[in-house]
């Protein structure tokens, strides 16, 4: 059996399916993947004119609502869950903040800029009863994009399983979700990426089955008067959060993979220790550079070769 | 209300009770977030399967139809060449309570009509033939089996209390068991106990008009160890100790010695040892696992029995499972069995001529099919199961010689129907 | 017999200093319904029951339940 690997841009990141099979087949499938990787784009993406994601949050301050479909639906009570679980951290609301954040073009918000886009932020403050969503307040916004890539990738292994690849891989800009493993066996061989050097794996993590996810502080931030400011942002107070520079998370989705790096990532220097709480399969390494979590390997170093305060790439 | 508007209403009401579930039973995020996840991705409810197993709910439903195959005229002197047919209903359920306790309920009712074998006596030429039980017996077997299990986090232990009802008889049952794990649950270490108190009041036989009644105890112990060998394997072994007392006969079979015919007469006690050894291992690339099994019996009856089962589970286009598999059996005689007794016996002597207690072989091809439908129902332990198996013994099967074979040993064809679900 | 049941033994002995360390997360494959002990409980009772009736042998792997004045 041929490895057949197809790359694409979508959904903002370079993806690409490593399919197990016969060319043509692998082909067919192939395009049957990126297809459905389009379709969520367009039914979720908040840059869209026609997705569903622009028309709910075009409905904020109607009190009639949107009428959502059975998988929007799905989703939603998926981030009521996270949002239960992690304690109001993992937050779909807060969408707005990128408004004032603009790590593009390194400005650092004033205070009370931040502070105005609270009072539209909170799940707590959204009425979800399906089919029904209603966004009360004018300015309240709904933000698929912290999780629709990790779910895309798991919909789409799913699909490719569905057509009869048993053995691939499936890289949505770094959501990893396994099809199978190498037709031997063996599992995928997944880097892990030093955050202060990007280029350069830090460690390799064995994926036999389910999804891998990682957040970085290192993806997307911005160095203002040599403070890093990382892109994921505490809900409850508009700031970046501080403490793990990156965590990665194996599970059975990459769904929840993602959940679980984006609510470590959001407890800060305890999110190491909440992964170990849970038994995830984790591997998180903190500003200072300590290296833990389960995945750690025998022979890894206690220290990353990070030095603290080395603030190069971001 | 659409089609696919009730289906969606039904999906997410599924995922709901399962959030809401997870939440009373205490269970942790990384459990939660699966769970919601279940309904949004095809096949997770199959992978997680394990996570979802913690402390649920779950039903099954058996339905199995049993016969034995009608016996040869040459070797049936009187009575019914029919013999037994049995269909059996069979329930199991388990509900949570709070996060650590699990009810078990068991119960099963079963009707059985036909023949049975009454005594073995010789013919003209010295051959034994069995004389059968004359028109239909026609008997219902009701058994009930209540269990609490306490889950802890690295051990469980369980305390069970049943019944089993017969027209005739009558049993009542206890047992205590503790699984202990060990190295993140690779290692598993369990031990048992049981004690069954038993009463037989038999019908009248047109031998024994004033039957009188019978009792037997029966205690057992067990120890056993499991093991996970690789990401692939694993392998259990476990030795079950038995102790009976009492009442060991069976009060409707006779046996014949010296052309007279007595009531079946056995030691009042047995001990019993019995070893398995099971292995399962998972051949990734073919998608399909083997099973085999091992089982050594001793007992201070002198019977030595060797149980050999082998099957290949396939995985068919990820839901369905195709299992053949074929058991072999073989045993050697109790100290105190013949077909029957050239010369008369003291009526002390223990003597029987039941076909269970001979010396015999025999193979049995199963073959099962379950298909999961876990994805359909978005249940994650949803399953359809059917199952035919073809048993046969004989002397012919049995490792070693055997001089004379039992005429009453069994054939029989099983088919069985299983439903299960859990949530 | 005795020779298999000593091999048998020793291939026990054999498996157990075989073992690998496997992770929990790696435990996928044993979680396979075709990798259970049992793949299917009740068909499981009622085949033990069956072959306890018909045969000398009491079924192994554990104590529980009770007997039956099965003939």
């Amino acid at each position: 059996m041929q490895l057949q690997r197809s790359a694409f841009k979508a959904m903002g990141s370079p993806c690409e399916l490593r399919l197990y099979g016969e060319p043509a087949r692998t082909a067919e499938v192939a395009r049957a993947a990126q297809a459905e990787v389009v379709r969520l784009e367009a039914k979720y993406s908040r840059y869209r004119e026609d997705s569903l994601a622009t028309r709910i949050n075009r409905s904020a301050g109607e009190l009639a609502g949107v009428e959502v479909d059975a998988e929007t639906a799905l989703l939603l009570d998926y981030a009521a869950t996270a949002w239960r679980e992690s304690e109001a951290r993992f937050d779909i609301t807060s969408g707005i903040l990128r408004r004032v954040w603009n790590f593009k073009a390194g400005r650092v918000p004033a205070a009370d800029e931040v502070a105005a886009l609270l009072p539209l932020i909170g799940w707590d403050k959204v009425r979800w009863r399906a089919p029904r969503l209603v966004l009360p307040l004018r300015g309240m916004e709904i933000d698929f994009g912290g999780y629709v890539k990790e779910y895309a990738a798991d919909l789409v292994a799913a699909k490719c399983r569905e057509l009869g690849v048993r053995n691939g891989l499936v890289d949505l800009g770094g959501d990893l979700a396994a099809i199978g493993p190498h037709p031997d066996g063996r599992p995928w061989r997944v880097g892990v990426r030093d955050p202060r050097a990007p280029d350069r794996a830090l460690a390799q993590l064995a994926l036999h089955a389910g999804g891998v996810a990682t957040s970085g502080d290192y993806e997307r931030c911005m160095i203002v008067d040599g403070v890093r400011y990382g892109h994921v942002l505490d809900p409850r107070s508009g700031w970046p959060v501080r403490g793990l520079a990156s965590v990665s998370v194996i599970a059975d989705a990459c769904l929840v993979a993602g959940t679980l790096t984006t609510c470590a990532m959001l407890r800060g220097t305890r999110g190491g220790a909440w992964l170990d709480a849970l038994g995830a399969a984790s591997f998180y390494i903190e500003e200072s550079g300590r290296v833990g979590g389960a995945l750690v390997p025998k022979t890894a170093p206690q220290r990353a070769s990070v030095a603290q305060g080395r603030l190069l790439a971001c | 209300m659409s089609q696919k508007k009730r289906r969606a209403r039904s999906e997410r009401r599924a995922a709901e009770r399962a959030a809401v579930r997870a939440a009373r039973s205490g269970r942790g995020t990384f459990a939660m977030l699966t769970t919601s996840a279940l309904a949004l991705i095809p096949g997770l409810a199959e992978r997680a399967a394990a996570q979802s197993q913690e402390n649920g709910w779950s039903f099954a439903y058996g339905y199995s139809m049993y016969a034995e195959g009608s016996l040869p005229a040459s070797k049936v002197s009187a009575g019914s060449r029919e013999r037994y047919d049995i269909d059996t209903h069979a329930f199991k359920l388990a509900a949570p309570i709070g996060g650590n306790i699990s009810l078990g309920l068991d119960v099963a009712y079963e009707k059985m009509t036909g023949a049975s074998p009454w005594l073995i006596e010789s013919d003209l030429a010295g051959d034994p033939v069995v004389v059968m039980t004359g028109a239909s017996i026609e008997d219902a077997r009701t058994d009930v089996l209540a269990s609490v299990t306490f889950i802890g986090e690295k051990s469980r232990t369980s305390l069970t209390g049943g019944t089993s009802m017969e027209d005739d008889y009558t049993a009542i049952n206890f047992g205590f068991g503790r699984e202990k794990d060990f190295n993140q649950k690779a290692t598993t270490f369990s031990w048992g106990m049981g004690f069954s108190t038993d009463e037989i009041d038999p019908n009248g036989t047109s031998f024994n008009p004033l039957p009188s009644k019978h009792h037997k105890k029966v205690g057992s112990f067990s120890l056993g160890i499991a093991q996970v060998i690789d990401r692939a394997s694993v392998a259990q072994s476990s030795l079950t100790l038995q102790y009976a007392d009492g009442y060991l006969a069976d009060p409707y079979k006779l046996v014949s010695a010296g052309g007279i015919n007595s009531e079946d007469r056995r030691p009042g006690t047995r001990t019993q040892i019995s070893w398995l050894t099971r292995y399962r291992r998972h051949f990734e690339r073919v998608h399909g696992s083997l099973h085999a099994d091992y089982q050594f019996n001793w007992d201070t009856w002198d019977v030595k029995a060797n149980t050999l089962e082998l099957g290949w589970h396939q995985e068919l286009f990820e839901l369905i499972t195709i299992a053949p598999s074929i058991r072999y059996y073989t045993q050697s005689e109790a100290k105190f069995y013949a077909p029957y007794f050239a010369l008369g016996l003291p009526a002390t002597q223990d003597a029987s001529s039941d076909y269970r207690l001979s010396p015999y072989g025999a193979l049995s091809f199963k073959l099962r099919a379950d298909v999961s439908l876990a994805d359909l129902l978005k249940v994650p332990q949803a399953r359809i199961g059917l199952q035919y198996e073809r048993y046969e013994s004989g002397a012919e099967y049995a490792i070693g010689s055997i001089g004379t074979e039992n005429p009453a040993l069994v054939d029989f064809s099983v088919l069985m129907l299983t439903l299960k679900t859990g949530f | 017999m005795r020779a298999l049941r000593i091999a048998l033994l020793l291939g026990i002995c054999a498996l157990a200093s075989a073992c690998q360390h496997v992770d929990p997360w790696e435990r996928n494959l044993l979680a396979r319904p075709d990798m259970a002990w049992e793949p299917d409980e009740l068909a499981a009772t009622q085949e033990n029951h069956t072959y306890f009736s018909k045969e000398a042998a009491m079924p192994g792997g554990g104590v529980g339940g009770g007997g039956c004045g099965c003939n």
